[in-house]
């Protein structure tokens, strides 16, 4: 990874960095990636991917009816919000406007 | 300090909780002082108020239940909700999060009789293997302040180490249990995925995550597991015994002395390869005679696949993280440092500043994974390579009963050691990596010092839902070797 991928993968991820990770992280994230290249040499043709450790167990789980509850606490979850709107209307967190 | 016998003065009445409690408080704050080991503040006066309120209720009679952890001093780690309490997650993004709800694994232990001193502090979002990646500092270890204790458990390790609880509780997505655990000198047990609800626990890699128990001795181990495992309809991933385990799953503490007479162990013999500190070695080949010797068969067995769990581990986990933690953004809840000219601008800055390097490096390597362009060739190829692991394993678990290997591949090394070099970092995880990614439940057992004094562990596996067997094997090797 050099440097113009680490600032395209940078803004999908989000994230900006210090001078320091700046300068750091192309080689670092390289070293690591080079290393999990190793994988490469192994067949995986026919083999299906693995999402999860318990397989058909947990496929059993997931035919388990789904069902609508309410959460009892949204006040509470709202205090946590760092700009929650205003206490006559506490239903929503307030970001910059995104439409002109 | 056993928990079985500590609870037993309690509900007798010989011991109150609140004495207990005033006896430790003392030994907590200063561990503290020298360890770093929990995120401040200490839950001193919330500890002293659910300790009288158990006295009362033992004074009161009137055959209420007393629980199985009753007026035990307990930790938890801070990437665990406990309602009333920030949960920071050792990240400065959270550092004022407060934590709306209680853990299903913690409200368990309450429920119990627990009473939790503190929270401890951690690697970064559970990322690191060294405790050195937490905004609160870095956590020492109480054999040696000048080293790390292991990650990223690394304060419930540690203060169970340094004997001021009975007992914690860590999360575990790579050996952030077993690895810490082995470091510090104290049982520390990954159970099989699904078997203890993450509800509550802030999530990290979601099919890897598991909580466990951290304790000074096999029993009080398998005892924590008891009360904390079992079905949470909060936790979709929770595995529901009802409908396919054999009853005796979760009847954890009921086995631990049935001895190893006639069971099967093997040791890959990929895991005994370069990178092996000698010492280590030859504590395995002493605890595999010691279990000879106790009836038990010792074999060698392979597992190819080895070599390649660093790196499938590097892509599941980061990846996982990389969709997990975009809900940090300043908006619903987390530090906001919003004054940038637009709402991107504003998570770009919150992320920079909320976020230390190795979480950021580590988003990164799940973001590359998971974009256009390298999705197949990273991320299914791991999930791919994943199942072959798991093959692997099934294939030794038709031949022996359990596996036997080191928890690390060297003890605990200095503080700043290898900070500079994340992928040496990565590379201590080896042999504790795997059994996340196939799901199996582990466990670490303290098998006294090398020649420096600083702890080693002896790690068992099992196959799926058999973790009641770690304890037992657990049982025959631990003080052998006692610590000092």
């Amino acid at each position: 990874m050099d440097a113009k991928q680490v600032d395209k993968v940078a803004i999908l991820a989000r994230l900006e960095f210090t001078p320091e990770e700046k300068q750091k992280f192309p080689e670092q994230l390289s070293n690591i990636l080079n290393y999990i290249d190793q994988l490469t040499k192994l067949d995986t043709g026919e083999i299906q991917p693995m999402g999860q450790p318990l397989g058909e167990l947990m496929d059993k789980l997931r035919l388990a009816e789904d069902n609508h509850l309410e959460y009892e606490n949204r006040e509470e979850l709202l205090k946590n919000a760092p700009d929650p709107s205003p206490p006559d209307d506490p239903e929503y967190f307030r970001v910059k406007k995104v439409i002109e | 300090m056993s928990i079985i016998k500590t609870v037993d003065k309690i509900r007798s009445g010989e011991l109150s909780s609140r004495e207990l409690l005033e006896k430790y408080l003392p030994l907590i704050e200063a561990g503290q002082e020298k360890l770093n080991s929990y995120v401040p503040p200490l839950l001193s006066e919330k500890a002293r108020l659910a300790a009288d309120r158990l006295d009362e209720r033992i004074k009161a009679g009137g055959g209420e239940k007393i629980g199985r952890l009753a007026g035990i001093p307990v930790a938890i780690k801070d990437n665990m909700l406990l309602e009333g309490t920030a949960t920071t997650c050792g990240s400065n993004i959270l550092k004022n999060y407060n934590s709306p709800y209680t853990a299903t694994a913690v409200q368990k232990i309450i429920d119990e009789g627990a009473v939790i001193v503190g929270k401890t502090n951690m690697d970064e979002f559970a990322m690191g293997s060294s405790g050195e990646t937490s905004y609160f500092g870095p956590v020492k270890n109480p054999a040696d302040i000048n080293r790390i204790p292991g990650g990223s458990s690394s304060g419930s390790a540690a203060v169970v180490a340094d004997k001021h609880v009975f007992a914690s509780l860590g999360s575990d997505t790579g050996g952030s249990i077993r690895q810490p655990a082995a470091m510090c000198g104290v049982v520390g047990m990954k159970p099989t995925y699904g078997l203890v609800s993450r509800y509550g626990l802030v999530a990290f890699a979601s099919s890897l995550d598991q909580i466990g128990p951290f304790a000074l001795n096999v029993e009080d181990a398998a005892l924590i597991l008891e009360v904390i495992a079992g079905y949470d309809p909060k936790d979709s991933t929770s595995y529901n015994p009802e409908n396919y385990a054999d009853e005796k799953t979760l009847d954890i503490v009921s086995g631990v002395n049935d001895g190893v007479n006639g069971l099967k162990f093997g040791i890959p013999k990929e895991y005994l390869l370069d990178g092996l500190d000698p010492e280590i070695r030859s504590r395995l080949e002493e605890t595999a005679g010691i279990l000879v010797k106790a009836g038990a068969e010792v074999q060698e067995v392979s597992l190819p696949l080895t070599k390649y769990a660093v790196a499938v581990y590097y892509i599941v986990a980061p990846a996982e993280a990389s969709a997990n933690l975009a809900r940090y953004d300043g908006v619903k809840y987390g530090l906001r440092t919003g004054n940038g000219k637009d709402l991107m601008e504003d998570y770009l800055k919150t992320r920079q500043e909320g976020f230390g390097s190795e979480v950021k490096r580590r988003i990164m390597l799940g973001t590359y994974a998971l974009s256009s362009g390298y999705y197949d060739a990273y991320y299914l190829k791991a999930q791919k390579v994943r199942n072959l692991m798991k093959a692997d394993f099934e294939n030794v678990f038709s031949q022996v009963d359990m596996i036997l290997s080191p928890t690390t591949p060297t003890t605990a090394f200095k503080i700043g050691e290898k900070t500079e070099d994340p992928l040496t970092m990565y590379l201590s995880d080896i042999y504790t990596i795997s059994s996340n990614l196939v799901g199996i439940p582990a466990i670490s057992i303290p098998a006294g010092t090398d020649s420096k004094g600083l702890p080693i562990g002896i790690q068992f596996m099992a196959p799926l839902l058999e973790d009641r067997r770690l304890f037992t094997a657990g049982r025959v090797i631990e003080g052998t070797y006692p610590n000092e």
